[in-house]
């Protein structure tokens, strides 16, 4: 059956756990790397042996307080945690130390480009902290089942950002989850890798008649771990209540998780949810308007400022701009670039055309190479300059990624220097055409696309070193005159 | 080790060379104050085997201050009430100068009433809680039992203060607290709830007003005073202590330690029976009453919450008038050590829990109020960290005795 989709509006919310890079837990002062080897770092507090009691770390709470401030939210003057009790070999406690009754920040909101290029303002309902749970293991295979509990995780501190059911589209969750992103990654108080497993979101979903101000039964739907499996869940959710619907069946209650194999969301047993009652032995935190100030003038400014700068300031057109204020290294380095008066239009297409591109492939960033704008700005000075041409830029780009001399050093040790000489380039332009006597008869025969084949021989003759300007007035000369 | 009395008794408790106010006092302590590899069981089955892997900061105060633990006595489950509890008989028997016995309902001053000591339950937050195994947090704490008021108030004086182990207790400096600092503290005013009349037979009455004329005599202005809602301590108290322990008992579940059933088939199964058989009847039912209000009526928690808020206030008020109430420590029909039932068990504390409530500090004088052989105790209850003008008061009192009978 195929739904009338149209008939519907969907109305979609998300719970998106946030895990924040801190030094040490949320409660103890245990490293918080969950990725080391099984239950080595764990202390009484997280394994929550008897007498044990919670010390809330001030780095988790500034941090959390920054990630709150990036997404637009006011800072509560008391928040304080709650006790979410239900009973699982992941929780030590027995009880999941959260911020249900006042969480630490209310009322954010996140703009994204929505499909038809409005600015779309979505809500954020409230921000809270809590503890990560324990890994289970559970082996199945084997004579005897056994589950093993890795307690690395439990009590690193994370944020939950609860959004209001703002979002219409799988498009719009998406967006926002980008944007949530990388206004969280320019904190530097998270890596928000969905990938990793440090940004993980749950999406509730539920649809109404189009133009309608109801709100219906929700679906959670959870499991994905990519921002294209979230809108890819979304999709299908919409899709499968439609049809439900269409059916004349109605929307119940429950949780889903997405199964990125199939590509479907299957229905999963209710972990039982218990009540959260205050915490007696976490200190309510009461903030102080001073403390606050200075956690504020910590905000860098947000990508979409950068943007709007950017445009204003450099001339970059919206797109580039845009591209150059997503990653908070990258635009840094863009600017200082810039001021070593490298031309801001050079500089974003030589940083998103083959910069970003290597970094990717090589599964770095760029505090892992030892690339410095100033060096940036020679390579791209040389090119300028006509000392190199862009084959041989890129190459240098890579080179100057792990090497620490200058470029021209690279330029002259490597040999990248650029073949200007008439002499030379004609030898060489001689030599392929008289190689190729039937293509220089086509070519004046009219099919003008031969000069591309010849000018990619001569390139290549040369090394990749030949100034391709020359190069080309040469090859036509020869060809027009024969 | 005499294992009627003790669950642990180490060898040798002496230290070397003690040193401190504490010096040579030996100390006994029950198995919910955690020391490190003593067996640290707090009376439960879910606890088997798990001996303590550091001390607490009382524990480390005790030992810096040169006393020594002379061992562990036997303790009601999880601390809740006195059933089974050996303290008094441990201490009668002259095992120990001191003992601590954790008060979350009024065990510690109920201990030393049926001991014939001093018991005190200090201000909430002013002891550290790091080590204590405990049941119900927002309501516990370290109480001492002693001979003389001094040895509580040397012994208080040691452990109390701030503790960047526990964040629930204030960071900030705590004024000295010393036999001699303390002395010429005493408020000079007692109030008597009036409504206490309604729990005590007429000779219970009048044993409990002879004592106060023995106040009187100490010199202390005694008066009557209002005290409405008395009956619903025990109420908010049952409540909220009921959902706290509910919730920290989340953590007996077999897995890191304690016990753990041999026939489950698979880990949900263990998870389920360890806990079932890991608990006795009356915390089983504490446990129950907790989770019915934490799952099906949270609204009476709520209330309970607002109740506790609003007796609190109450208290606080009559204290901006009165810097002292008396009250019995018990009553004389009601034995806490045979409270069998939760029920029973708080009929039993109902004079002393209040200051758990509250959170303030009550000290229990012996031999003052007693109705034939039963001593029901003069507990002296004033307002939050008050603790050093408490115990000066009890200390007159203590001086006026001794000299009555020097006489």
């Amino acid at each position: 059956m195929n739904p009338d989709i149209n008939k519907y509006e969907a109305v979609i919310g998300l719970e998106i756990h946030v895990q924040l890079n801190t030094a040490t837990k949320l409660f103890c002062d245990c490293p918080n790397q969950p990725g080391d080897a099984p239950n080595r770092n764990t202390c009484p507090v997280c394994l929550w042996l008897p007498g044990a009691l919670p010390r809330l770390s001030a780095e988790a709470v500034e941090k959390a307080v920054l990630g709150c401030l990036a997404a637009n939210c006011t800072i509560a003057e008391e928040s304080a945690f709650d006790q979410k009790v239900y009973y699982y070999p992941d929780l030590p406690k027995g009880f999941q130390l959260s911020q249900h009754h006042k969480p630490l920040a209310v009322n954010g909101w996140i703009d994204i480009i929505g499909e038809s290029g409005e600015t779309r303002r979505l809500g954020i309902h409230h921000i809270h902290m809590e503890e990560d749970v324990a890994k289970l293991v559970h082996e199945t295979e084997g004579r005897t089942p056994i589950s093993l509990v890795d307690f690395n995780r439990a009590g690193a501190p994370l944020i939950e950002i609860v959004t209001e059911p703002d979002m219409k589209s799988p498009y719009e969750a998406m967006e926002f989850l980008k944007a949530l992103r990388t206004r969280l990654r320019y904190t530097g108080c998270t890596e928000c890798s969905m990938e990793q497993g440090t940004m993980r979101a749950d999406a509730n979903i539920s649809l109404r008649p189009a133009g309608s101000d109801t709100l219906n039964t929700k679906v959670e739907v959870k499991n994905m771990n990519s921002i294209h499996h979230v809108g890819d869940a979304i999709a299908y959710e919409i899709r499968r209540q439609a049809e439900c619907l269409e059916r004349g069946e109605p929307v119940t209650l429950h949780t889903r998780l997405w199964d990125p194999d199939k590509r479907v969301t299957t229905p999963m047993r209710e972990k039982f949810a218990g009540p959260c009652v205050p915490d007696p032995s976490v200190p309510a935190i009461r903030m102080d308007p001073a403390w606050l100030e200075k956690i504020r003038q910590r905000l860098p400014e947000m990508p979409s400022q950068k943007t709007d700068r950017f445009m204003a300031d450099y001339g970059l057109p919206a797109s580039e701009a845009f591209a150059m204020s997503q990653e908070r290294d990258l635009a840094e380095f863009f600017e200082a670039a810039v001021k070593q008066n490298v031309i801001p239009r050079k500089a974003a297409s030589w940083i998103s055309g083959h910069l970003t591109p290597a970094l990717k492939e090589r599964g770095q960033t760029l505090a892992d190479t030892c690339l410095t704008p100033e060096r940036f700005a020679d390579l791209l000075l040389l090119l300028d300059q006509e000392k190199i041409n862009a084959v041989a830029a890129r190459e240098v780009l890579i080179q100057i990624l792990e090497k620490k001399d200058s470029p021209e050093k690279i330029v002259s040790l490597g040999g990248f220097e650029q073949v200007s000489d008439v002499e030379k380039l004609e030898t060489i332009v001689d030599a392929i055409l008289t190689e190729h006597p039937d293509d220089v008869a086509d070519y004046q025969k009219g099919n003008s696309k031969v000069l591309g084949f010849f000018m990619g021989l001569a390139m290549k003759a040369s090394q990749g070193k030949a100034n391709p300007k020359r190069l080309k007035e040469i090859l036509s000369k020869r060809l027009n005159s024969n | 080790m005499d294992s009627d009395l003790f669950t642990h008794q180490p060898a040798s408790p002496l230290q070397e060379t003690p040193d401190g106010p504490l010096a040579g006092k030996e100390i006994l302590i029950q198995p919910d104050l955690s020391v490190q590899d003593w067996l640290t069981d707090s009376g439960c089955k879910a606890l088997t085997g798990f001996h303590a892997v550091m001390d607490a900061t009382t524990v480390t105060r005790l030992k810096a201050a040169g006393a020594c633990l002379a061992g562990n006595t036997r303790m009601a489950e999880l601390g809740l009430g006195i059933n089974d509890n050996t303290m008094a008989r441990a201490l009668c028997a002259g095992h120990g100068h001191l003992g601590l016995v954790t008060d979350l309902l009024g065990e510690a001053r109920m201990t030393a009433c049926l001991a014939g000591c001093y018991g005190f339950k200090p201000s909430y937050g002013l002891v550290s809680r790091a080590g204590l195994v405990g049941l119900v947090p927002s309501m516990e704490c370290t109480g001492f039992l002693a001979p003389t008021p001094e040895e509580i108030t040397t012994a208080l004086g040691v452990v109390a203060g701030p503790d960047e182990a526990d964040y629930s207790m204030s960071p900030d400096p705590i004024p000295t607290i010393t036999p001699t600092e303390i002395s010429g503290h005493a408020p000079n005013r007692i109030g008597v709830p009036r409504e206490i009349r309604q729990y005590l037979s007429t000779s219970a009455q009048n044993v409990f007003f002879a004592a106060l004329e023995q106040a009187a005599q100490a010199g202390f202005d005694v008066q009557e005073i209002d005290l409405p809602g008395f009956d619903l301590f025990a109420a908010a108290h049952q409540v909220i202590a009921s959902v706290e322990a509910s919730s920290s008992c989340g953590k007996y579940d077999g897995v890191r330690y304690g016990f753990r059933t041999e026939d489950a088939q698979n880990w949900n199964e263990m998870y389920l029976q360890s806990r079932s058989q890991s608990f006795g009847c009356r915390i089983k039912s504490f446990l129950f009453q907790g989770a019915y209000f934490q799952f099906e009526n949270y609204a009476a928690f709520e209330n309970a919450c607002a109740l506790r808020q609003k007796l609190v206030n109450q208290l606080n008020h009559r204290f901006e008038s009165i810097p002292l109430l008396a009250l019995p420590t018990r009553l004389p029909h009601a034995d806490p050590g045979r409270a069998d039932t939760v029920e029973e068990t708080y009929a039993a504390f109902g004079l002393t829990l209040p200051a758990n409530l509250a959170g303030l500090p009550a000290l229990c004088i012996p031999g003052m109020v007693c109705e034939g052989e039963t001593d029901l105790g003069l507990q002296l209850m004033g307002p939050l960290m008050t603790d050093a003008q408490v115990l000066a008061a009890g200390q007159k009192i203590y001086t006026r005795i001794q000299g009555d009978g020097n006489k």
